[in-house]
Protein backbone atom coordinates (compact mmCIF):
# COMPACT_ATOMS: atom_id res chain seq x y z
CA UNK A 1 0.00 0.00 0.00
CA UNK A 2 2.72 2.59 1.08
CA UNK A 3 5.02 3.55 -1.59
CA UNK A 4 7.91 4.93 0.98
CA UNK A 5 8.85 3.52 4.42
CA UNK A 6 7.12 5.34 6.94
CA UNK A 7 9.30 5.89 9.87
CA UNK A 8 7.93 4.98 13.38
CA UNK A 9 9.74 5.32 17.43
CA UNK A 10 8.47 3.17 19.87
CA UNK A 11 9.60 3.95 23.50
CA UNK A 12 8.87 2.13 26.52
CA UNK A 13 10.92 1.09 29.42
CA UNK A 14 9.47 -2.61 29.82
CA UNK A 15 11.69 -5.39 27.72
CA UNK A 16 8.84 -7.43 27.31
CA UNK A 17 6.44 -4.74 26.06
CA UNK A 18 9.10 -3.86 23.33
CA UNK A 19 9.54 -7.44 22.88
CA UNK A 20 5.88 -7.83 21.92
CA UNK A 21 5.41 -4.46 19.30
CA UNK A 22 8.72 -5.87 17.55
CA UNK A 23 7.82 -9.47 17.33
CA UNK A 24 3.94 -9.52 17.27
CA UNK A 25 2.24 -6.09 16.95
CA UNK A 26 4.82 -4.54 14.14
CA UNK A 27 4.65 -7.45 11.77
CA UNK A 28 0.38 -6.57 11.65
CA UNK A 29 1.08 -3.02 10.86
CA UNK A 30 3.96 -3.83 8.42
CA UNK A 31 0.68 -6.61 6.64
CA UNK A 32 -0.60 -3.07 5.61
CA UNK A 33 2.40 -0.16 5.32
CA UNK A 34 5.97 -0.46 4.85
CA UNK A 35 7.15 0.91 8.12
CA UNK A 36 10.51 1.09 9.76
CA UNK A 37 10.43 0.86 13.09
CA UNK A 38 13.64 1.89 15.47
CA UNK A 39 12.98 0.67 19.56
CA UNK A 40 14.13 3.20 22.40
CA UNK A 41 13.73 2.34 26.40
CA UNK A 42 13.46 6.25 27.52
CA UNK A 43 13.04 9.56 26.65
CA UNK A 44 17.26 9.91 26.87
CA UNK A 45 17.81 7.75 23.92
CA UNK A 46 15.13 9.11 22.36
CA UNK A 47 16.87 12.53 22.68
CA UNK A 48 19.82 10.80 21.43
CA UNK A 49 18.04 9.43 18.38
CA UNK A 50 16.58 12.91 17.82
CA UNK A 51 19.99 14.67 18.22
CA UNK A 52 21.97 11.73 15.77
CA UNK A 53 19.46 13.26 13.56
CA UNK A 54 17.04 10.56 13.30
CA UNK A 55 13.43 11.12 11.96
CA UNK A 56 10.01 10.10 12.70
CA UNK A 57 6.46 9.85 10.94
CA UNK A 58 5.17 8.89 14.11
CA UNK A 59 5.86 8.35 17.66
CA UNK A 60 4.20 5.80 20.22
CA UNK A 61 5.33 6.07 23.95
CA UNK A 62 4.99 4.74 26.94
CA UNK A 63 3.62 7.04 29.76
CA UNK A 64 5.51 6.14 32.84
CA UNK A 65 9.14 5.89 32.39
CA UNK A 66 12.03 6.70 34.33
CA UNK A 67 12.73 10.19 33.98
CA UNK A 68 10.54 12.21 31.73
CA UNK A 69 7.24 10.99 31.99
CA UNK A 70 5.53 10.55 27.83
CA UNK A 71 3.61 13.44 28.34
CA UNK A 72 7.11 15.43 28.71
CA UNK A 73 8.38 13.88 25.83
CA UNK A 74 5.23 14.78 23.48
CA UNK A 75 5.91 18.59 24.85
CA UNK A 76 9.25 18.44 23.70
CA UNK A 77 8.80 17.20 20.96
CA UNK A 78 5.89 18.93 19.87
CA UNK A 79 7.94 22.55 20.28
CA UNK A 80 10.25 20.84 17.46
CA UNK A 81 8.30 19.40 15.57
CA UNK A 82 4.96 21.17 15.28
CA UNK A 83 2.96 18.53 13.02
CA UNK A 84 4.37 15.17 14.70
CA UNK A 85 1.80 12.40 15.13
CA UNK A 86 2.44 11.02 19.22
CA UNK A 87 0.51 7.98 20.75
CA UNK A 88 0.18 8.31 24.15
CA UNK A 89 0.58 4.37 25.25
CA UNK A 90 -0.12 3.98 28.84
CA UNK A 91 -1.43 1.11 30.81
CA UNK A 92 -3.17 1.95 34.20
CA UNK A 93 -3.19 6.00 34.91
CA UNK A 94 -4.86 7.42 38.03
CA UNK A 95 -6.20 10.90 36.51
CA UNK A 96 -6.50 10.12 32.35
CA UNK A 97 -8.59 13.40 32.56
CA UNK A 98 -5.05 15.46 32.64
CA UNK A 99 -4.60 13.17 29.46
CA UNK A 100 -7.33 13.61 27.25
CA UNK A 101 -7.50 17.49 27.75
CA UNK A 102 -3.62 17.62 26.44
CA UNK A 103 -5.51 15.49 23.47
CA UNK A 104 -8.21 17.91 23.20
CA UNK A 105 -5.67 20.78 23.16
CA UNK A 106 -3.44 19.08 20.22
CA UNK A 107 -6.74 16.95 18.61
CA UNK A 108 -4.32 16.57 15.55
CA UNK A 109 -0.91 15.50 16.91
CA UNK A 110 -1.61 13.68 20.73
CA UNK A 111 -3.43 10.04 20.13
CA UNK A 112 -4.31 8.60 23.52
CA UNK A 113 -4.28 4.58 24.03
CA UNK A 114 -5.36 3.98 27.61
CA UNK A 115 -4.69 0.16 29.43
CA UNK A 116 -2.48 -0.59 26.83
CA UNK A 117 -5.04 -1.63 24.34
CA UNK A 118 -2.79 -3.77 21.45
CA UNK A 119 -5.64 -3.58 19.28
CA UNK A 120 -6.98 0.17 19.46
CA UNK A 121 -3.07 0.77 19.39
CA UNK A 122 -3.18 -0.59 15.50
CA UNK A 123 -6.30 1.27 14.71
CA UNK A 124 -4.98 4.30 15.83
CA UNK A 125 -1.48 3.89 13.95
CA UNK A 126 -3.28 2.53 11.04
CA UNK A 127 -5.04 5.37 10.60
CA UNK A 128 -2.90 7.76 11.17
CA UNK A 129 0.06 5.95 8.66
CA UNK A 130 -3.56 5.95 6.33
CA UNK A 131 -3.51 9.84 6.73
CA UNK A 132 0.21 10.82 6.60
CA UNK A 133 0.25 8.31 3.39
CA UNK A 134 -3.33 10.21 1.77
CA UNK A 135 -1.10 13.45 2.49
CA UNK A 136 1.49 12.34 0.36
CA UNK A 137 3.86 13.39 3.23
CA UNK A 138 7.14 12.05 2.22
CA UNK A 139 8.63 14.27 4.96
CA UNK A 140 9.55 13.02 8.36
CA UNK A 141 9.86 14.86 11.79
CA UNK B 1 -31.75 17.13 28.02
CA UNK B 2 -34.09 15.83 30.69
CA UNK B 3 -33.13 16.89 34.35
CA UNK B 4 -32.58 13.02 35.09
CA UNK B 5 -30.18 12.82 32.39
CA UNK B 6 -28.21 16.54 32.96
CA UNK B 7 -27.79 15.02 36.52
CA UNK B 8 -26.09 11.64 35.30
CA UNK B 9 -24.34 13.77 32.89
CA UNK B 10 -23.33 15.58 35.93
CA UNK B 11 -21.97 13.02 38.00
CA UNK B 12 -20.58 11.06 35.67
CA UNK B 13 -17.92 14.25 35.19
CA UNK B 14 -16.86 13.90 38.67
CA UNK B 15 -16.91 9.90 38.25
CA UNK B 16 -16.33 8.25 34.61
CA UNK B 17 -17.46 4.63 35.60
CA UNK B 18 -20.57 4.73 34.29
CA UNK B 19 -19.59 6.11 30.77
CA UNK B 20 -20.56 3.39 28.40
CA UNK B 21 -19.63 5.71 25.05
CA UNK B 22 -16.50 3.46 24.38
CA UNK B 23 -19.09 0.16 24.55
CA UNK B 24 -21.96 1.62 22.07
CA UNK B 25 -19.29 3.04 19.51
CA UNK B 26 -17.82 0.09 19.07
CA UNK B 27 -20.66 -1.79 18.43
CA UNK B 28 -22.03 0.72 16.16
CA UNK B 29 -19.15 0.59 14.23
CA UNK B 30 -19.19 -2.82 14.40
CA UNK B 31 -22.77 -3.26 13.03
CA UNK B 32 -22.25 -0.86 10.74
CA UNK B 33 -18.80 -1.92 9.35
CA UNK B 34 -17.64 1.39 9.66
CA UNK B 35 -13.81 2.29 10.97
CA UNK B 36 -12.86 5.24 13.65
CA UNK B 37 -11.38 6.86 10.62
CA UNK B 38 -14.34 7.10 8.31
CA UNK B 39 -16.92 8.21 10.89
CA UNK B 40 -14.17 11.10 12.15
CA UNK B 41 -13.91 11.96 9.16
CA UNK B 42 -17.61 11.95 7.74
CA UNK B 43 -18.75 13.57 11.24
CA UNK B 44 -15.68 15.99 11.06
CA UNK B 45 -14.68 14.88 14.79
CA UNK B 46 -10.81 14.93 15.23
CA UNK B 47 -9.89 11.21 15.03
CA UNK B 48 -8.08 11.58 18.41
CA UNK B 49 -11.46 12.58 20.31
CA UNK B 50 -13.08 10.06 18.82
CA UNK B 51 -10.69 7.13 19.70
CA UNK B 52 -10.90 9.14 23.14
CA UNK B 53 -14.90 8.42 23.08
CA UNK B 54 -13.95 4.84 22.79
CA UNK B 55 -12.02 4.64 25.47
CA UNK B 56 -15.34 5.86 27.53
CA UNK B 57 -13.99 9.50 27.81
CA UNK B 58 -17.30 11.52 28.40
CA UNK B 59 -17.67 14.03 25.94
CA UNK B 60 -17.39 17.84 26.36
CA UNK B 61 -18.58 18.97 22.59
CA UNK B 62 -22.77 18.69 22.85
CA UNK B 63 -22.30 19.38 18.80
CA UNK B 64 -20.34 16.01 19.21
CA UNK B 65 -22.58 14.47 21.12
CA UNK B 66 -25.48 15.90 18.95
CA UNK B 67 -24.07 14.34 15.46
CA UNK B 68 -23.24 11.13 16.89
CA UNK B 69 -26.78 10.41 17.95
CA UNK B 70 -28.22 11.65 14.88
CA UNK B 71 -25.68 9.53 12.83
CA UNK B 72 -26.02 6.51 14.11
CA UNK B 73 -30.21 7.40 15.56
CA UNK B 74 -30.00 7.27 18.99
CA UNK B 75 -31.10 8.81 21.93
CA UNK B 76 -27.89 10.71 24.06
CA UNK B 77 -28.83 8.34 26.94
CA UNK B 78 -27.87 5.64 24.65
CA UNK B 79 -24.93 7.32 23.32
CA UNK B 80 -23.38 8.07 26.78
CA UNK B 81 -25.06 5.05 29.02
CA UNK B 82 -26.29 2.35 27.43
CA UNK B 83 -29.38 3.03 28.55
CA UNK B 84 -32.37 2.26 25.86
CA UNK B 85 -35.65 4.19 26.78
CA UNK B 86 -38.50 2.12 26.26
CA UNK B 87 -41.07 3.38 23.34
CA UNK B 88 -43.71 1.11 22.75
CA UNK B 89 -45.29 3.19 20.23
CA UNK B 90 -45.41 1.73 17.05
CA UNK B 91 -43.63 3.42 14.09
CA UNK B 92 -44.37 3.57 10.58
CA UNK B 93 -43.41 0.83 8.96
CA UNK B 94 -42.26 -1.43 11.89
CA UNK B 95 -42.40 -4.80 11.99
CA UNK B 96 -43.57 -7.11 14.64
CA UNK B 97 -42.81 -10.60 14.13
CA UNK B 98 -45.07 -12.64 16.75
CA UNK B 99 -48.06 -15.19 16.50
CA UNK B 100 -51.23 -13.05 16.64
CA UNK B 101 -55.02 -13.75 17.11
CA UNK B 102 -57.25 -12.54 13.97
CA UNK B 103 -60.71 -11.12 15.58
CA UNK B 104 -63.43 -10.99 14.10
CA UNK B 105 -65.91 -7.43 14.37
CA UNK B 106 -69.08 -7.03 13.07
CA UNK B 107 -69.65 -4.08 11.18
CA UNK B 108 -72.37 -2.24 13.18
Amino acid sequence: MSRQPFTMLFVDDEPPVRDFFNSIWLPRIQNSFLVNATIAKDANEVDRLLSDGHRFDLIVCDYHMPGKNGLEVFKGMISIYPNIAFVLFTGFIKDQRVLWHESEMKPENLYLCIDKNWSLLKEMVLTILTDLYDRGQSQSY
Amino acid sequence: MTKNLRQQYAKCVCIEDDVKIGKVLDRLLREQNLSYRNLALELGIPKSTLFNYAQNCLPRSGLHIKKLCQRFNITIEELLFDQHTKNTALKRGQIIKGTFTVLEIDEP
